[in-house]
């Protein structure tokens, strides 16, 4: 059956039954995984799934089922415990479909994904492996290495007349590296995404986990000190990914932002400017329209450091009164949209790494956080998190450092962002969050 | 869920070019949930996701493919992709299937939550809320989110075996945000079992919504962390995070093998201070990380991980078992027909010692006691380890005293586990989601109250 037909039987099903509004999402995908270990594909799989999901509004309540049946019954199951879900709901005046807008085109796809074969793969993922080993020989086991893809349709209709589809190819190669010096043992890891093979860069990711690995023997913990600390970007895309959660508009309706009442506000240094960007062609986030069938939008949200917009689908902005940015969000069938970034983005400067670095007299680079999702609190505020990565002296990296914590709280340590580089990368974490290098003017390092 | 003869059909087209091994999981999975916020009921959400996984096994290496598609001849087809990088000439025999074993956690007193009307769940979910919001003005937010799930998955592979297991799960969890002017605190109370309706009967959540109220309002009092090397009391129940992070990853036998491990090869050798010991334990009546069989289809077991310090076994799935010549120990997860089991933790957690948990605060003049933990993260090459507090206080004098916030525990796995000198006799074992390779599944880890000597604390103000 067609994914149009489906869409078609289902809405006209639930207005048989006497839906307001009714919304299908339908997601197949085609995807690849592949694992190596030691010269040798350990594991290679493959697949095919399909899921539909209707989100139904009666007396504007909402209730939403899945399913990966697609025989009629199952379809009417699907549709009768949607039923069930919006009245077990609570009504909300805000609760409607959003106005239908013909989605942009965005290029997203790329054949050639779809025709690589699975040898091509293992071949580039067994490469990668080879780069790692080849780089030095303090690296000693290549321990994870992951190769994976997709290729994705996204087929949304509702009943007010929107009929809008995607096609997307994704593809990721992560390694994790482990270097060895007498008995130390460090490791690090990195990884390249793109939409097809050509966009991996073999040689560099494995050079960033392998010089990362190596640079961090011998690290130990420093005495606990308050120094300016300087923030490689994957740490800092860590970093921003936590506010992302509390600019939602949700997350401020409900009471559990900490920058509910910052709207118009300066939350952050002059230098700071983030976009949310779902338009970006190379971004993960990026989709011609949102989980509801908005277009993606590109929105400042924080523009010279002054709180300018929030995050909003079509419920919380007529909540707020203004239009949707185009950030409903969802993941797969199996859940409703909420809000989410698409490519979230602190701007670039013009200003070279290397200046930052040399402008720090005693600090901290670090090159890696760990424990972001226990140590960070996006609605108290709290950041205390595990860091690895080198003490910095006059200007110069001079010894490696483990087993510290750097803490500030969210609010302070924005408005203590004192540089900005030009090193912008875009990581998948938590979405898709893009930072270059960050000089935060103080943090404390616990350590001894 | 799908026929013998299906199965075995299935199995020899997967092996038609050779292999060693061929198994077929077969899932479905029904779900329901709701959330509450804002004292109404805003979410609710049900699914149903049937789909099918085909594992071949030539020597070292894995194929694996699944599809939504349970025909016979969708499963055919989707045992002929596994087959394209396939270039061996081993051939093997598929022995008969053996009777059918069924196992489940439904007994006489399982309430099934299916069958409960969607009225007394939004009931529950709403006193909950009123519960968390009596307990003061200052509570601003009450999130509360109820789902249940079956899960039956049926496992067939070509040495005979022919399983099926249903696991039924009940969770409830809230979280309460609490406000005093510019100051904002969160609590955090997980109810989840491997059981029906009816363990919300036996563990109300009224209960669990007053005790992260509390948390939440206590915590608007807290000062800032202090920072530094001190004595922490580690409190029962989330604390076993702290074993599962600092110890369990690293047990795990993929990591053994790969050398990536702190613990490889130190089977028989002393990893931790002799008054520990540990279990991963997937019999656990109704503990959130048991079941019934693995998802390799290998019965649940418990296994003695250190005894009084020693380290007497690794967490073994059927692949790494095998390829290490040793006994799988029915640690073989995954999280759903999508993925490939790797070797995993069930309920983890550090035995019950000999110490009233009282006499542990007040033989420690100064020190950190963490009551909450909120997760953690581990890298197990290195044993190096985070997590976070989410309620802590100071003990001064030998009492609990100041509430603080923002407190980080840091350390080395292997280091700490011999820094452990007190063990309390309070054991508690708390649910949770870990994560590992993008893969998501239900565990428990626990522990009694204990105290680690020293430890690393990392807050925003100095040391004690």
């Amino acid at each position: 059956m067609r994914a149009s037909e489906i869409c078609e039987k289902i809405i006209k099903s639930g207005q048989r039954r006497g839906v307001q509004e009714i919304e299908v999402y339908l997601e197949s995908s085609r995807s690849q995984r592949i694992k190596v270990f030691q010269g040798k594909a350990e594991s290679v799989s493959t697949s095919k799934s399909l899921g539909v999901g209707t989100r139904v509004f009666v007396n504007k309540a909402l209730g939403y089922a899945f399913t990966t049946e697609l025989d009629d019954r199952s379809l009417e199951e699907c549709l009768s415990a949607a039923f069930s879900n919006a009245r077990a709901t609570e009504a909300d005046l805000h609760n409607a479909l959003p106005e239908v807008e013909k989605p942009p085109s965005l290029d997203i796809y790329r054949e050639s994904l779809a025709q690589t074969s699975t040898e091509t793969k293992i071949d580039l993922a067994l490469s990668l492996e080879q780069l790692a080993f080849d780089y030095s020989p303090k690296v000693k086991e290549v321990d994870l290495l992951i190769y994976s893809d997709g290729i994705t349709e996204v087929t949304i209709a509702n009943s007010k007349g929107f009929y809008g589809h995607y096609r997307r190819s994704d593809c990721f190669i992560y390694l994790h590296v482990l270097a060895q010096q007498n008995s130390d043992i460090s490791s690090a890891s990195a990884y390249a995404v793109g939409r097809e093979l050509a966009d991996l860069s073999m040689e560099k990711t494995a050079e960033e986990a392998a010089s990362k690995a190596i640079m961090l023997l011998g690290a130990q913990p420093v005495r606990t000190a308050v120094v300016p600390v300087l923030l490689d970007p994957e740490v800092a895309a860590e970093v921003i990914g936590v506010i992302a959660g509390a600019l939602s508009a949700e997350a401020v309706q409900k009471g559990r932002s900490l920058f509910a009442d910052k709207l118009g506000h300066q939350i952050a240094a002059n230098l700071v400017h983030i976009v949310d960007d779902g338009t970006l062609p190379e971004g993960l986030g990026s989709n011609p329209f949102d989980g509801e069938g908005v277009p993606k939008g590109k929105t400042p949200v924080i523009d010279s450091g002054i709180l300018s917009t929030f995050l909003h689908n079509t419920c919380t902005a007529r909540r707020a009164g203004c239009r949707s940015t185009g950030n409903a969000s969802r993941p797969s069938f199996r859940g409703a949209p909420e809000v989410g970034i698409s490519n979230f983005v602190l701007l670039p400067s013009i200003t070279p790494r290397e200046d930052l670095l040399g402008s720090i007299k005693e600090g901290f680079l670090v090159m890696e956080i760990q424990g972001v999702h226990s140590g960070a609190n996006p609605v108290s505020g709290e950041f205390s998190v595990g860091a690895k990565g080198m003490w910095i002296k006059n200007g110069q990296l001079s010894m490696p450092v483990k087993e510290v914590t750097i803490a500030s709280d969210i609010l302070s340590m924005l408005k203590d962002i004192d540089g900005v580089a030009s090193d912008l990368r875009l990581f998948p974490v938590g979405g898709s969050v893009g930072s270059p290098t960050l000089l935060v003017r103080k943090m404390t390092v616990a350590g001894r | 869920m799908i026929s013998d003869s299906t199965t075995k059909k299935v199995l020899a087209r997967a092996l038609r070019s050779g292999g060693d091994f061929a198994e077929i999981y077969v899932e479905d999975r029904s779900s329901n949930s709701l959330r509450l916020e804002d004292s109404k009921i805003e979410r609710a959400s049900s699914g149903r996701e049937v789909g099918v996984g085909i594992r071949l096994r030539v020597e070292e290496r894995t194929f694996y493919a699944y599809t939504n598609d349970l025909t016979e001849k969708g499963l055919l087809t989707t045992a002929d992709t596994l087959l394209a990088a396939l270039d061996s000439s081993s051939l093997t025999k598929i022995l008969n299937l053996k009777a059918k074993e069924a196992r489940s956690c439904r007994g006489q007193d399982t309430i099934m939550p299916q069958e409960v009307p969607q009225e007394d769940k939004v009931a529950l979910l709403k006193k909950t809320d009123q519960a968390a919001r009596q307990v003061s003005h200052e509570v601003i937010q009450v999130i509360a989110w109820y789902s249940d799930e079956i899960q039956k998955v049926l496992i067939a592979n070509s040495r005979g075996l022919l399983v099926e297991d249903e696991r039924i799960r009940t969770r409830f969890i809230i979280y309460v945000i609490a406000r005093r002017k510019e100051i904002i605190q969160t609590g955090y109370k997980p109810l989840a079992y491997l059981q029906g309706y009816e363990a919300l009967d036996q563990h109300p959540p009224q209960e669990a919504a007053i005790t992260a109220a509390r948390a939440a309002v206590t915590m608007l009092d807290a000062i800032a962390a202090p920072s530094g090397r001190m004595p922490v009391v580690i409190a029962k129940g989330s604390g076993g995070t702290i074993f599962h992070e600092a110890c369990g990853h690293g047990l795990e036998a993929d990591h053994i093998y790969k050398n990536a491990s702190v613990y490889a090869g130190k089977r028989g050798q002393r990893v931790a201070s002799e008054i520990v010991t540990a279990m991963d334990d997937a019999t656990l009546k109704n503990s959130w990380g048991s079941f019934g069989f693995d998802d390799e289809g290998n019965p649940a077991q418990s296994t003695l991980l250190i005894e009084q310090g020693i380290l007497r076994n690794y967490l073994y799935d059927g692949y790494w078992a095998e390829r290490m010549g040793e006994r799988a120990t029915g640690n073989g997860r995954r999280q759903s027909y999508q993925h490939l089991p790797i070797p995993r933790m069930t309920n983890t957690y550090i035995c019950n010692g000999q110490i009233e948990p009282a006499d542990i605060i007040k033989a420690t003049e100064k020190g950190f006691y963490a009551h909450t933990l909120s997760g953690g993260q581990v890298d197990p090459a290195t044993g190096d380890f985070v997590f976070g507090v989410s309620e802590g206080y100071l003990i001064e004098r030998g009492e609990i005293s100041t509430p603080v916030r923002g407190a980080t525990l840091i350390g080395n796995g292997p280091r700490i586990l011999f820094e452990i000198d007190m063990i309390g006799n309070d054991l508690e074992i708390s649910p949770g989601t870990c994560g590992k390779e993008g893969q998501g599944i239900p565990d428990g880890s626990g522990c009694p109250t204990l105290r680690v000597r020293e430890l690393t604390v990392g807050g925003t103000q100095g040391g004690i």
